[in-house]
């Protein structure tokens, strides 16, 4: 089963040695982020902040939360060494068993409530994330709740939330996104404001979720409850008829404005870099904030890789699009969206080439919503999980001229679109096709590659590994 | 008091007159960072009873050198 509790997961992280609790008084003012960031660089333990300058014990930050295959293999009550490939498997057979969430009338986020002119954002140790940030961010690993007012579709999505103030927030969700979706469509046309709830600090595999696409109209609270194994338990707002995670840490209940603007952003995002943008968000009013006693903030300090959105979109979005693959009668062996490759990297292994296929898996990805901006498709003897296999694939068996598709697509948070690029919402798409062509054939015209695997014949590959310590090594 | 803003160059922000601007609070201690709108008239040195503003870019990147500003109206 799945942790219910953002608290039970750190307790197991700390178990397996994937989390560790730092007794020293930290400053939310950069500090925590740098330490963080650290963490994400050189692969360390999540870090629990349990002292944080300028707020009462007890409130706390955990860093990191879901920046490791490790921390994400425990989370999903995995062994926390699994490889990625096994984790995935596991993941894309139980999101075949959506289960609902279940509605509970009260829960230990309702511990504490603080309504109208009351509320404080800044009561919380909100971190200043990265030196030159926009502001200080209290969304960077949490979910944003909002509901389709036309049907049963309650979204989670996880977007980037600033502290304005003391009792609003800045956003940033694109109109793609499924919160712009809504609230583009839904109530900006009818200068309607939109109800909102997020939840700081709710079970790993809620979050988890959040920050995962799912299809336009599916409620990923079904998916987290299909993950856990168990259902969700979501406990209405106080404000509006939003269901919350009961367990979660910190919920803030409110309303997006429509016609306001206040500044949001610049921020250091997840392809590695902080992009020169201050835009414009409509504003978040906070009507109410509900918290547990001793409440701990959650913080993703996203950028150069592996940090949480690496690790969390990579899983999601590969089973996502292998499923699709198959659906659409791809002969797909394996698909990996290495974290190293900051989302935009997909590697699609294929049993058997022919055009039709590269074909059918270009228009799949210039049809996705992802930011996917390459995709490298290698051979089913090529590991996709092994990124010196890719790597070694796309140098060898990429053709400079035949081999490459080029396409414009929409923007993404590329560094090397420009300005103009991005006010036209233009990006663009590259296919990689790092297989051996049709026509060729085993015996007669592919190269066999020149590895121990490939090379030698099966008596002298065991007579070597048998003797390999009589020989010295 | 301290603040800063975030321009996209120097030459955005005109100096001898009224401008509106989102200023981030400096003040150390629990609300550091948070937001005013206010108006007021900035200037590239230092201004007698003003208050000291330093400017980042986009980028995130401060300017070396802190400008001033003389507050003449809380906006919202
Ligand atoms: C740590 C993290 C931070 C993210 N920040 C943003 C963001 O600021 N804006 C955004 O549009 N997507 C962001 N994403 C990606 C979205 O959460 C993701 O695309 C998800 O599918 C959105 O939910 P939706 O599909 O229901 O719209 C982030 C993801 C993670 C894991
Ligand atoms: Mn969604």
């Amino acid at each position: 089963m799945g942790f219910r509790d953002n608290r039970d997961f750190i307790a197991a992280l700390q178990h397996t040695g994937d989390a560790k609790v730092i007794k020293k008084e930290v400053d939310w003012d950069l500090e925590a982020g740098a330490i963080t960031r650290r963490v994400c660089e050189t692969g360390g333990p999540a870090p629990l902040f349990e002292k944080v300058r300028d707020y009462p014990p007890g409130y706390r930050i955990f860093g990191a939360p879901l920046a490791s295959y490790r921390r994400l293999a425990v989370a999903m009550d995995l062994k926390p060494d699994s490889s990625v490939q096994a984790i995935q498997e596991e993941y894309e057979r139980r999101i075949e068993h959506p289960v609902k969430p279940k509605v509970v009338k009260d829960g230990p986020c309702k511990e504490n409530v603080v309504k109208g002119k009351d509320v404080d954002l800044l009561q919380f140790p909100v971190p200043m994330v990265h030196d030159g940030d926009g502001g200080r961010y209290i969304g960077t690993w949490h979910l944003t709740i909002n509901k389709d007012p036309d049907s049963d579709w309650t979204n989670w999505g996880m977007y980037r939330l600033m502290v304005h103030n003391r009792n609003q927030m800045a956003g940033f969700f694109a109109p793609h996104q499924h919160q712009g979706l809504i609230y583009f469509r839904k109530y900006q046309p009818k200068n309607r404001p939109m109800p909102f709830a997020v939840a700081i600090g709710a079970d790993p595999l809620s979050s988890l979720t959040a920050g995962t696409a799912f299809k336009k109209g599916e409620n990923e609270a079904d998916f987290a409850g299909a993950l856990a194994r168990q259902p969700i338990e979501v406990v209405k707002c106080e404000t509006n008829d939003l269901l919350a995670p009961a367990y979660s840490e910190i919920v803030l209940e409110g309303e997006v404005i429509p016609g306001t603007n206040i500044p949001e952003g610049p921020f250091g995002e997840y392809p590695g870099y902080r992009f020169p943008e201050r835009r414009s968000s409509p504003i978040f009013q906070v009507n109410a904030v509900t918290y547990r006693n001793d409440p701990i903030m959650t913080l993703s300090c996203v950028g150069f890789p592996v940090d949480d959105s690496h690790v969390s979109v990579s899983i999601g979005a590969a089973v996502a699009f292998k499923r699709s693959l198959k659906q659409r009668g791809v002969p797909v062996t394996q698909v990996n969206w290495p974290a190293e490759g900051v989302e935009h990297l997909m590697v699609v292994g294929i049993e058997k080439r022919d055009d039709a296929t590269i074909d059918l898996i270009e228009q799949m990805v210039l049809g996705s919503r992802t930011p996917i901006c390459v995709t490298a498709i290698v051979d089913a003897d090529v590991d996709v999980f092994n990124l010196k296999e890719v790597l070694h694939a796309f140098l060898t068996k990429c053709h400079p001229l035949k081999g490459v598709r080029r396409h414009e697509s929409f923007w993404t948070l590329s560094p090397y679109l420009s300005h103009e690029e991005w006010l036209n919402n233009k990006g663009g798409r590259l296919i990689l096709d790092c297989t051996w062509p049709s026509s060729w054939k085993k015996e007669t015209t592919i190269p066999p590659r020149a590895s121990f695997a490939d090379m030698y014949p099966q008596e002298i590959k065991d007579l070597v590994l048998k003797n390999w310590k009589e020989y010295g090594f | 008091m301290e603040y800063d803003t975030f321009v996209k160059s120097l030459d955005e922000l005109p100096q001898g007159k009224d401008v509106d601007l989102y200023l981030r609070d400096l003040s150390p201690g629990r609300y550091k960072y948070i937001v005013r709108h206010v108006r007021g008239v900035v200037s590239g040195r230092a201004t007698p009873g003003g208050d000291t503003l330093w400017l980042r870019f986009h980028t995130g990147y401060r300017h070396p050198q802190p400008w001033s500003i003389k507050i003449t109206e809380e906006l919202d």
